[in-house]
């Protein structure tokens, strides 16, 4: 009985797998006419300002030494800009996870990729943990900077690795492979 | 034992559509992308044909037509095994060191399935029959892990596939999905409405079929190269410079991390 319950998940797991495909196909298709830039993770950057939005959005009662540990109730509006930011950060990291896969998944040698992969999970593991928590947090119109800037260096620790990778790349004169990197996968 | 009306045409339509399978694929030129999976579709074929072609000569409960049926059952199992292997491997075949891997834990399923089917046929007064029915209950079962497996590692190193890669590798899951199910049901609740229930195994697989179907219909698009960006020895050369610098990324991280906890 088991077997047939989960005969039956997995099918709709394929299903919906299967369904990103044509998901893949449209975002190449937007990918190749878009300008370099916005095709590595940015949003990341812009944390100092959503820092500043929080200060500002805390009572003064609040603004204490240990500031970052605290759970803010944000407003409408900011809550909004703090949700649209967090949308940014998983652009990012979907951005950089993704080049990062197509330059491991290609290794011929198992030790690297066993290695590279090791790299990943040390960064993916901490980003999906504060995802978590931080998306958590906003259901209950709370944030905390803490876990928020957590997740941000999560992000930009993935950001970071990926732009060394295609550093490595254009160092080594192939920057045909970094723009087919960007646009093709 | 007299076939219904309705089930009469369940038949028709399975050998129908499994001809129009076979011919397609030959016509559209699959069997050489897909050779194993062509194989496979070449043997449901000698299958239907062998199979009725006893029945109609010696009868449904001869000898002959119990060694024809449980036999090309046999063939058939291993065929449909190997072409889901071969589809893992034209899936992940542009990425060496993951189909290492995988072929491992492929060959380690391979083992656990026969060893599971082994020990249930030695308890089993047909030992024979035994084995390949627990073999086809354990390979379906075995299939629909498989192809999850696989197109979560397609994501993870994002390696995809053609259209009628897509289907095949549906066309597998679902039928295997419904079969496991079906196995499960039977053995408990359904014996009593054991017609319906084979029909409605027989509809699983005509909608299998027609899964395949769907995309031979127009000619195929030329394969995909394999999305290789460097060659061997270069990537080697890249990735261990990457490698490096990550280390050095991450010690960095851990001295910021060290100095701002301080």
């Amino acid at each position: 009985m088991l077997s047939a319950i989960l005969a039956i998940l997995l099918l709709f797991a394929v299903v919906a797998l299967l369904r990103e495909d044509k998901a893949r196909e449209r975002r190449k298709a937007i990918q190749r006419d878009m300008p370099r830039e916005q095709l590595l993770p940015r949003h990341y950057k812009s944390f100092v300002d959503i820092e500043k939005k929080l200060w500002e959005a805390t009572e003064a009662s609040q603004r204490t030494a240990d500031w970052e540990r605290t759970r803010i109730k944000l407003r409408g509006a900011e809550l909004q800009v703090v949700r649209d930011y967090v949308k940014g950060l998983r652009e990012d990291f979907s951005q950089g996870n993704r080049i990062f896969s197509v330059v491991i998944g290609r290794s011929p040698d198992e030790q690297i990729l066993k290695q590279l992969e090791w790299h990943r999970m040390k960064i993916e593991f901490p980003y999906y943990a504060s995802l978590a928590l931080v998306r958590f947090r906003l259901r209950m119109d709370r944030v905390s900077p803490r876990e928020l800037q957590r997740l941000t260096q999560a992000v930009a620790t993935m950001a970071y690795e990926v732009r060394s990778i295609l550093q490595v790349f254009e160092n080594g004169g192939h920057g045909d492979s970094v723009e087919s990197l960007l646009r093709e996968y | 034992m007299n076939l219904s009306t309705f089930q009469n045409y369940l038949w028709i339509a399975e050998t129908t559509l499994t001809f129009v399978l076979f011919a397609l694929v030959f016509a559209r030129g699959l069997h050489r992308r897909l050779p194993l999976f062509a194989a496979y579709v070449a043997l449901l074929v000698v299958e239907t044909v062998a199979v009725h072609w006893t029945y109609h000569h010696w009868g449904y409960t001869s000898s002959a037509a119990r060694y024809v049926y449980w036999s090309s059952l046999g063939i058939v199992l291993l065929a449909r095994m190997l072409a889901v292997a071969e589809l893992c491997w034209r899936s992940i075949r542009s990425s060496p060191a993951v189909w290492a891997i995988t072929r491992r834990w492929l060959a380690l399923l391979a083992l656990a399935l026969l060893v599971y089917a082994l020990v249930g046929a030695a308890r089993n007064n047909s030992p024979a029959i035994a084995l390949l029915l627990t073999a086809e209950r354990s390979l379906d079962f075995g299939i629909v892990v498989i192809v999850f497996a696989l197109l979560r590692l397609r994501r993870r190193y994002d390696v995809w596939l053609g259209a009628v890669e897509r289907n095949v590798l549906l066309g597998f899951a679902a039928y295997s999905a419904f079969q496991t199910v079906n196995d499960a049901f039977m053995q408990k609740w359904m014996m009593y409405y054991f017609r319906w229930w084979v029909s409605a195994s027989v509809v699983s697989f005509e909608i299998t079929l027609l899964i395949w179907i769907a995309p031979l219909l127009r000619p195929l698009p030329p394969p995909a190269p394999p999305s290789i960006l460097f060659s061997k020895e270069e990537s080697v050369t890249l990735l261990m410079q990457i490698l490096e610098r990550m280390r050095r990324i991450a010690e960095e991280m851990k001295r910021i991390a060290r100095s701002k906890w301080k």
